[in-house]
């Protein structure tokens, strides 16, 4: 038994050792977490581009069919038994992505969007062999009504596939073009998620493009600050069209946009087409639909710089595999 | 001891002076200019949480949790350059009378605030939103040293004189108001801010609760004079059980008690008898025994438990390991208050590019959600900013970015071959570039912190037919961003004349400001820098190429 003196404060020994733990605890967490958390995140890591994959299937390359008629469905079904059966393309299992052009809230038939029933068709055609569809765009408008007002909300769902409305989270930086856009924002998690991709464009006349088509139509898949690409439209575009590679897109143009494009918003700017086009080949399918807004392809910087750049061929009547069929 | 510590408060007080007077770009070469903010654990622990990094020197923050953690909060007492001032300002305003002075050094709930404060601060750190640097002790001072104090004391001799300070800072006045509040209010009482306001202190004292040291009291010998509550600046208490958590180390009541009932000790076991003290703060009796006033939950009471021994020795109070006493649902509060503020300020959408045209930030600056995470709003940016430029934001960033640094132009410019901003920002929010990062030499793209825009409607050549182009003089990038055409036009007398009409290219145009500067239009310049096109944000609205 020891005697305290004056000058010892004395606690129980349980007491001290709870303290001192507590204390000991308290500066080591303080010392341990400057030590690891120092310097690590300093520089942010900058944004590695991801790679957007080809969706092609291989052996389909050069593909163009021009169908005629007035049933957009049947025109639809009958294109892709012209292209060898929606089996070539899309096997059970897929996950299908389609960019329909929703870019407006303006009912279909103002021509400024992708016709519901054509939309609805590749859907359940796609359906039908066994895939899962998802239907995206970033439109200009809010995408939720451009979506309903378009009519292609309704056809996508009655159709058996799922609207992919556009959130932050699904954008991130990927490669496309070298010319001018380099890495953008674009709607990477869809373009992830996707085995297969189907562009579903409208056609219509562009007031700074002369024409808005198949290639486009993937400015829909670009997010933040698309607006500043306009200084440099054909670039961009041709640029987008080197770095997407669809698996098939199929050009609406049952109703033609002729004049006050892209937007239009009267039906004294569009006329009925009674034709759609459905191919592989981006530049001949734009070169060919250019014909029916009254535009020759060698007036479109787009399709001429795809040209050189080896993306098609514009001369689409001299395709091996070009074919014409009325409905 | 405590001639020790106020040795200590000058030292550091001194050094704090030195510091700033070496922050400047005749005077830097790498002195630790940053160490005061480095060492502010609230600044460290907030960066942490809000950006995951802990940057530069900001480890003295955590190393200073740690020696809180083990012998409380000397920081407070011995280093702080503030508490220094406002322990000065205290003693000055101290009345005469004892009685006075222990009631104003009494234990207040209102104390409990700052912790509150913390809290909440803490909160809303952990979403991205740092707003510690409003209160931090540290941030606070040396914001006010730059915009107030140091400008005062480079040019007293021309304010005398002429009534002008070489220097300007947008909202200096409201620092000086402040500040003078701040020293007044220690007339009412002494250390106003550190007992009540001060979250770094807060911060402490929550890492003080198990402290290893603190004062103890012999109350045997005691004999409740109150002299020892009449010279604690801290009010923790000390003629009962001290609270740890409030006390500054600072020495004065073990050296003014004259029955030296009171003493620092480090706390350790010894074997004895048990023997269990209540204490109210008035008397201390065996447990066991009834106190002539009764127990109230949260004040000044407690229990500890002793060991006595034989002979019936009365030991030494020592003060419980308990913490400031805040129900947790106030604490609970306080933090949901914080993240009540930051879904409020982010609301204003000051991540986002639109809106913000004035938010011109320094070159070297992170993107701006990153800034805002690491930013501490200390202010030495400014600080050293050889032409004045840099700013603290009153609106031009929104809430969240509220005395965040910015260029406004009308004032300076961003010097072409300068990165000072950038190596005395403590939390990497502006990152140290040397000047070839910034020019971009040899390779890559020169730092672009916003663009020039010409306002037809007031320049010269535009407007008033006159041949002006000072700003094409001026333009420091190579080639020039700022080009002229020759276009002749018709003068009011019908005259045919040729004018040298100005235009910006947007792909030299690093946004420095020196022609909005330089331009006669002085009051509203013809050009103008606003931010788009900054570095930072990713890519300019510009592109270059065939259109």
């Amino acid at each position: 038994m020891t005697h305290g003196s004056e000058n010892h404060p004395l606690v129980t020994r349980r007491a001290l050792l709870k303290r001192a733990a507590g204390a000991v605890a308290t500066a080591s967490l303080a010392g341990l977490t400057g030590w690891l958390f120092h310097q690590r995140r300093l520089v942010p890591a900058s944004h590695s581009a991801a790679e957007i994959p080809s969706f092609a299937v291989s052996g389909t390359e050069g593909m163009l069919v021009l169908v005629r008629g007035t049933s957009p469905a049947a025109m639809v079904a009958a294109a892709l038994a012209e292209l060898g059966g929606i089996a070539r393309f899309i096997k059970p299992g897929d996950r299908v992505l389609i960019k329909p052009n929703c870019a407006f809230d303006r009912p279909a038939h103002f021509g400024a969007t992708t016709s519901p029933e054509v939309l609805a068709e590749v859907v359940r055609q796609c359906r039908a062999a066994g895939a899962e569809v998802r239907v995206t765009d970033n439109p200009i408008n809010n995408a939720e009504g451009c979506f309903v007002k378009s009519g292609l909300h309704d056809a996508t769902k009655r159709a058996g596939g799922t609207v992919w409305l556009p959130t932050p989270a699904l954008f991130g930086s990927a490669r496309v073009g070298t010319a001018v856009i380099g890495p953008w924002e674009v709607l990477l998690a869809p373009l992830r998620w996707a085995t297969k991709l189907i562009g579903v464009p409208t056609a219509k006349s562009h007031n700074l493009s002369r024409v808005s088509l198949a290639m486009k139509n993937w400015y829909g898949f670009l997010g933040h600050g698309r607006a500043r690409l306009h200084q440099v439209i054909h670039d961009a575009i041709a640029d987008l069209a080197a770095f997407i590679t669809p698996t098939l897109v199929i050009i609406d143009g049952t109703r033609l946009l002729m004049t006050n494009g892209p937007t239009g918003g009267s039906l004294a700017d569009v006329v009925p087409g009674n034709v759609i086009a459905a191919g592989t080949d981006q530049v001949a399918l734009d070169a060919l639909a250019c014909t029916w807004l009254n535009v020759a392809p060698s007036e479109v910087g787009f399709i001429e710089r795809s040209a050189q750049r080896g993306l098609g061929s514009p001369d689409w009547r001299a395709l091996p595999h070009f074919k014409e069929v009325q409905v | 001891m405590r001639a020790l510590r106020i040795y200590y408060q000058v030292f550091f007080l001194s050094l704090w002076v030195l510091f700033f007077w070496l922050c400047a770009q005749e005077r830097l070469r790498g002195y630790p200019v940053t160490w005061f903010l480095d060492s502010s654990a609230l600044n460290a622990l907030g960066a942490l949480l809000a950006s995951w990094n802990v940057a530069h020197w900001m480890w003295l923050g955590f190393l200073l949790l740690a020696l809180t953690a083990l012998v409380g909060r000397v920081f407070c007492g011995w280093l702080c350059p503030l508490g220094t001032v406002l322990h000065l300002a205290s003693w000055l305003a101290e009345p005469r009378a004892t009685a006075t002075r222990i009631a104003r050094n009494r234990w207040l709930p209102l104390q409990n605030i700052k912790y509150l404060l913390t809290v909440g601060l803490l909160a809303a750190a952990v979403l991205g939103v740092l707003q510690v640097g409003l209160f931090d002790p540290i941030a606070l001072f040396a914001r006010v040293t730059t915009v107030f104090f140091a400008p005062l004391a480079t040019d007293a001799n021309s304010f005398l004189r002429a009534g002008t300070l070489h220097r300007s800072f947008q909202g200096a006045v409201w620092w000086a108001v402040l500040f003078v509040a701040m020293l007044a209010l220690n007339a009412w009482r002494p250390r106003f801010w550190c007992r009540y306001v001060c979250p770094l202190g807060a911060l402490l004292g929550f890492a003080s609760r198990w402290v290893l040291g603190a004062v103890t009291r012999d109350p045997q010998r005691c004999t409740t004079c109150g002299t020892c509550e009449a010279v604690c600046p801290a009010a923790c208490s000390p003629s009962t059980l001290v609270k740890t958590h409030e006390c500054f180390v600072c020495w004065n009541c073990i050296e003014r008690c004259p029955e030296r009932a009171l003493s620092w000790q480090w706390i350790y076991a010894r074997r004895g008898k048990s023997c269990a003290h209540v204490t109210n703060g008035r008397q201390t009796v065996p447990a066991g025994a009834v106190l002539s006033e009764p127990i109230r939950p949260g004040s000044e009471t407690s229990v500890q438990q002793h060991r006595s021994f034989a002979g019936g020795y009365q030991d030494r109070l020592i003060p419980p390991a308990t913490g400031p006493s805040l129900p947790r649902r106030r604490l609970l509060a306080a933090a949901l208050a914080g993240v009540a503020w930051a879904v409020g300020v982010r609301l204003a959408g000051t991540t986002r590019p639109r809106g913000f045209p004035l938010r011109i930030r320094p070159p070297g600056a992170l993107p701006e959600n990153e800034f805002l995470a690491r930013c501490l709003k200390c202010g030495l940016c400014m600080k050293i900013c050889p032409t004045n430029v840099l700013q603290p934001a009153l609106t031009e960033a929104g809430v969240e970015g509220f005395l965040t640094p910015i260029l406004n132009m009308r004032i300076g410019y961003c010097e072409l071959n300068c990165t000072l901003c950038g190596q005395v920002c403590p939390s990497g929010a502006i990152q140290r570039l040397t000047i070839a990062q910034k020019l971009g030499h040899p390779h890559g793209q020169p730092i672009k912190i916003g663009t020039a825009f010409f306002d037809r409607g007031r320049c010269l050549p535009w407007a008033m037919q006159r041949n002006c182009v000072v700003c094409q003089e001026v333009c420091p990038v190579s080639p020039k961003a700022i080009y002229t055409l020759d276009e002749q036009i018709v003068v009011r007398d019908g005259k045919r004349i040729v004018l040298h009409r100005p235009y910006v290219d947007p792909a030299q145009c690093i946004g420095c400001g020196l022609c909005q500067r330089e331009c006669p239009v002085e009051d509203l310049p013809a050009i103008r820098v606003s931010a788009v096109g900054e570095s930072r944000a990713g890519g300019s609205f510009y592109l270059s190429g065939e259109t």
